[in-house]
């Protein structure tokens, strides 16, 4: 097998992993929205509601489509076909699991291990916010245009706190590459140890960057029916609900790389597996936090309410960038004094 | 070096006591420390090379310092009380006046063309800002867009010479670009041709020379009056002595394509400022004419390929500067009291207030170059200058202009001396009589010994 | 391989920016210059300079064009109408330009380098060689560079200042 048949077959499975996660995760949201709030939830389709999901997709292919009349029709269909490109595409530089040996030859568990990584997430993230923006813009919907409009205001807000709280990682870890940074986070060496105020602030940032609760204010039903989504129907508005979640699952995996070891586990390399058992251990210990992670960002969902909007930016500029900058000032003196 | 420190450190405390609210303790901490660097600098010699080369203080721009530091003092208390009468933050306009002194000083210093540009954005940036510090006025609002717009225009000119310059030398140190071009025959190199000529444009349009002037007289006019005078004199001289730093360090091998230029350049410079002045009804559009056309004049020093010419352009900047600082300061006065913007306002300005009036009218008599003032001397020698290295013509026409340009500022000289009993009179505070009374003694006291300066 | 990319690119950084200026809308002329600049960061990473490229689009495609698209979505310029500007205007403008890309063109016939040139450091736009020269030769800019944006920034506040005091 060669490099490449293995890179393309390798990135069918994480684009199918992707995917099925991220249908798994309506469903799921479902379960623990009725677990909070002591119903059952969705249980009709299959056992356990487990075909729910399908069935929610088919529904939304076969719903009525509507392009609004006055819209831009280009950059109508352009938005959502942005919004679930740019979800999908972070995935690329992410190290989904110790390398794997097939037939004596060794191969990397990543799409494509450049040394810019993290930035390269950040690129693409920041790109995201034009699916939306566009969208909203293209609907011709006042409503819409609002929504928006917060989006992008909040997404690049946080974008700066979280880009900051990022920086102090970088200069204690002293690389780019997403690889590298797990690979310095063997056993427990879990960064969120060394940076615990950046990784509060990294987390909150994410919450922000993916619309979650108690930053859903783009889509804010009381105030602006349904956000930038309002004029959108069918499996337009499927994609856009779909890339949201496609964030929170990515947003997820980097959280748990940066700061939670990625594949790494306690006792890796004592327990003497064989390479092959530690790979897919590692991977599955990797997916288990992913999936922990997704719960936590449910379960502040169902928990906390919506922030309004000047409590937004108040929170973002006025708390988060300071103590981010204060975190990289601290990251920066301990590094000075102590490390060399 | 140490100045750029000093500055952008006194901005950065400025926003920060404007955060407490000591708007008082601002304006006393600033002149006193434009005060205690204008001790330092005329005690202790600015020497040395910074970073690489990037900045270089040696004895030929060292005199260049102390006058835009000196101009800053008195541009700072002649206008010092202008922050309240023009509700104006005083935080946020302390530190972009600091700023910009680090942008003239930086660009002062140059020797990498890196820190021209920074410089030079760091100048316009600030500028474009003040210059809307009266945002109520439609005036204010177009001065400031349209600088901006074609600033920014002109900075992209001047950006893409220096990336031809870099083409060609491979290199941004001044002197670098001197021993590269010096190997390449002349006019065999169109990029570094090019290059050399995009970077005059730039730098023409940020001194305001012919044809790259239009800004001026709109920008002038509709900006906040101790915003012109700022840019007249304290952002002019600085970009003049980058213009004759940067042409002199880098680019002599080149002379004669680039000279050629310069040459038309200035001539139009000074025949269009100074003809054109003549029709102008506005007082702050004229002086806004005759910068254009002093500018032209200090031109001319740059095309004077010695270290002469350091002392000429400083010694022409300085006393265009100070009867500038005069001028406006005293039309800021006339302003204040309500007076249009036009040279009426100067009728009978004499009956009342005949300090003022005599004031106004030796610094005028700077600018056109009349034999007791500064100004005299300042064109004698940056014309003699020209005429030895074999400018007769281009000296011929300045002349000319120069005599043209007597017609506008004598007019203005007579409006004040004309009786006109309907003027009231004007109170002046003491720090403005200070500062006034100090630059045209200083106008002529370089009159009459112009070897001070040299 | 890298020249076919080369020349794609260019191509299509020329063409979006041809319809940069020409889109009548300018939220289409917005997300034009957005390809435009991902067009100058894919010649970035051909390069081998894949921070900047990366800085390039977080910067101007993530953050300032962005900026962008919100004022103008938010003054709703939409309107295709702009105000028509006199023929001599017109023509002038043409005709400057006009002069100025032939004396452009005439200096890049003129400037045909023969020779190849290899970069004496492939490796000159990886992030350690480039934080390196930026921290070690031209660390004077970079802290200047800063003294300009703070400039802006509290340009930006003054304007704000002067506009709520009055």
């Amino acid at each position: 097998m060669t490099e490449l048949t293995f890179k393309i077959i390798f990135i069918i499975i994480i684009f199918g992993l992707t995917l099925l996660i991220a249908m798994y995760s309506t469903l799921a949201e479902r379960k623990v929205a009725a677990f909070l709030q002591d119903r059952i939830g969705p249980n009709r389709a299959g056992p356990f509601g487990i075909l729910q999901p399908v069935a929610d997709g088919l529904k939304f292919f076969f719903k009525e489509e509507i392009i609004p009349s006055t819209s831009n029709k280009i950059l109508f269909i352009l938005g959502p076909c942005i919004a679930i490109t740019t979800a999908l595409m972070t995935s690329a530089v992410l190290p989904w699991g110790p390398a794997i040996t097939i037939n004596g030859q060794i191969y990397n568990l990543q799409v494509a291990d450049v040394n810019i990584g993290i930035l390269f997430v950040f690129g693409v993230v920041s790109l995201g916010v034009y699916g939306i923006m566009v969208g909203g813009w293209a609907s011709n919907n006042k409503y819409s245009l609002l929504g928006a409009l917060r989006a992008s205001s909040q997404m690049i807000s946080y974008e700066l706190a979280m880009g900051m709280s990022l920086i102090a990682l970088l200069m204690s870890s002293g690389t780019l590459g997403v690889r590298e940074i797990v690979e310095q986070q063997p056993g427990f060496h879990w960064n969120v140890f060394y940076q615990p105020l950046g990784f509060l602030i990294f987390m909150i940032c994410a919450f922000a960057e993916t619309n979650r609760t108690p930053f859903d204010l783009p889509e804010c039903e009381a105030e602006l029916v349904g956000g930038y989504h309002t004029e959108y129907s069918s499996m337009k508005l499927g994609l856009y609900l779909f890339a949201e979640y496609i964030n929170m699952f990515i947003s997820s995996a980097v959280m748990a790389s940066l700061y939670f070891g990625g594949y790494n586990f306690p006792f890796m390399n004592e327990l003497g597996l064989s390479p092959n058992a530690i790979s897919i251990i590692g991977s599955s210990v990797f997916f288990l936090k992913i999936i922990i992670f997704i719960f936590f960002f449910m379960w502040v969902r169902w928990t906390i309410p919506r922030f309004r909007f000047d409590q937004l930016m108040h929170l973002g500029w006025k708390v988060l960038i300071p103590l981010a900058v204060l975190n990289m000032m601290l990251t920066g003196l301990f590094i000075l004094f102590f490390k060399s | 070096m140490n100045y750029i420190y000093i500055f952008t450190g006194l901005g950065v405390v400025s926003l920060f006591l404007g955060l407490l609210e000591k708007e008082k303790l601002i304006k006393y901490l600033t002149g006193f420390v434009l005060l205690i660097s204008l001790g330092i600098i005329f005690t202790l010699d600015e020497k040395g090379s910074y970073f690489n080369q990037m900045l270089l203080a040696d004895d030929l721009v060292n005199p260049m310092l102390k006058v835009l530091l000196f101009l800053g003092l008195c541009h700072f208390i002649l206008f010092y009380n202008t922050g309240e009468e023009f509700k104006l933050p005083t935080a946020e306009y302390t530190a972009l006046f600091c700023f910009i002194l680090v942008g003239a000083i930086v660009v002062t210093l140059e020797f990498n063309l890196v820190m021209l540009f920074l410089g030079i954005e760091i100048i316009s940036i600030g500028l474009y800002i003040i210059a809307a510090g009266n945002i109520q006025d439609e005036k204010s609002r177009e001065a400031s867009l349209k600088y901006f717009l074609m600033g920014s225009f002109s900075t992209g000119i001047f950006l893409l010479g220096i990336t031809f310059i870099y083409g060609v030398t491979g290199s941004f140190l001044l002197s670098d670009i001197k021993t590269v071009s010096s190997g390449i025959p002349e006019g065999s190199s169109p990029l570094l041709l090019l290059g050399t000529l995009l970077i005059l444009s730039g730098l023409a349009f940020k001194a305001s020379a012919v044809p790259f002037h239009f800004w001026t007289p709109d920008v002038y006019q509709g900006s906040p009056t101790h915003v012109t005078a700022f840019m007249a004199t304290l952002v002019k001289a600085s970009v003049l002595f980058a213009f004759i730093r940067l042409f002199n360090q880098a680019f002599l091998v080149t002379s004669q394509t680039w000279q050629n230029s310069l040459w038309l350049i200035i001539a139009l410079t000074v025949t269009l400022g100074n003809v054109t002045a003549l029709y102008q009804t506005s007082f702050k559009r004229m002086l806004a004419y005759s910068s254009i056309a002093h500018a032209g004049y200090m031109l001319m020093g740059v095309l004077v390929p010695e270290d002469p010419s350091y002392k000429s352009i400083l010694f022409y900047a300085l006393s265009y500067s100070l009867a500038s600082l005069t001028l406006f300061g005293i039309y800021f006065l006339l302003e204040k009291k309500g007076k249009a913007d036009a040279l009426e306002s100067f009728r009978g300005l004499a009956k009342q207030n005949p300090e003022l009036a005599v004031l106004a009218a030796i610094s005028l008599s700077s600018m056109i170059g009349l034999p007791p003032a500064a100004g005299f001397f300042a064109k004698l020698n940056i014309f003699t200058q020209a005429f030895i290295n074999g400018y007769t013509l281009l000296v011929a026409i300045a002349l000319i202009t120069s005599l043209i340009g007597a017609f506008y500022y004598l007019r203005v000289i007579g409006l004040m001396f004309k009786m006109d009993n309907s003027v009231e009179k004007i109170h002046v505070g003491l720090p403005f009589r200070l500062i006034v009374w100090v630059q045209v003694i200083l106008l002529i006291v370089f009159g009459i010994f112009p070897a001070l300066i040299q | 391989m890298i020249e076919i990319a080369f020349f794609s690119l260019s191509i299509l950084a020329v063409i979006f920016a041809i319809l940069v200026i020409t889109a009548k809308n300018p939220v289409h002329s917005v997300l034009f210059l957005v390809m435009t600049f991902f067009s100058i960061a894919g010649h970035f990473v051909l390069l081998n300079a894949q921070f900047i490229a990366v800085v390039h689009v977080i910067v101007y495609a993530g953050a300032i064009m962005v900026l962008f698209l919100f004022v103008i979505m938010l003054m709703n310029l939409n309107k295709e109408s702009e105000p028509a500007k006199p023929l001599w205007l017109k023509l002038s403008g043409v005709i400057t330009s006009g002069l100025l890309l032939l004396v452009l063109t005439a200096v890049f016939r003129k400037t045909v380098d023969k020779t190849a040139h290899v970069l004496p450091n492939p490796d000159i736009g990886l992030v350690k060689n480039l934080g390196m020269t930026l921290f070690n030769d031209f660390l004077l800019p970079f802290e200047l560079s800063a003294v300009l944006f703070l400039t802006a920034m509290v340009g930006a506040v003054f304007i704000g200042k002067v506009k709520a005091g009055n």
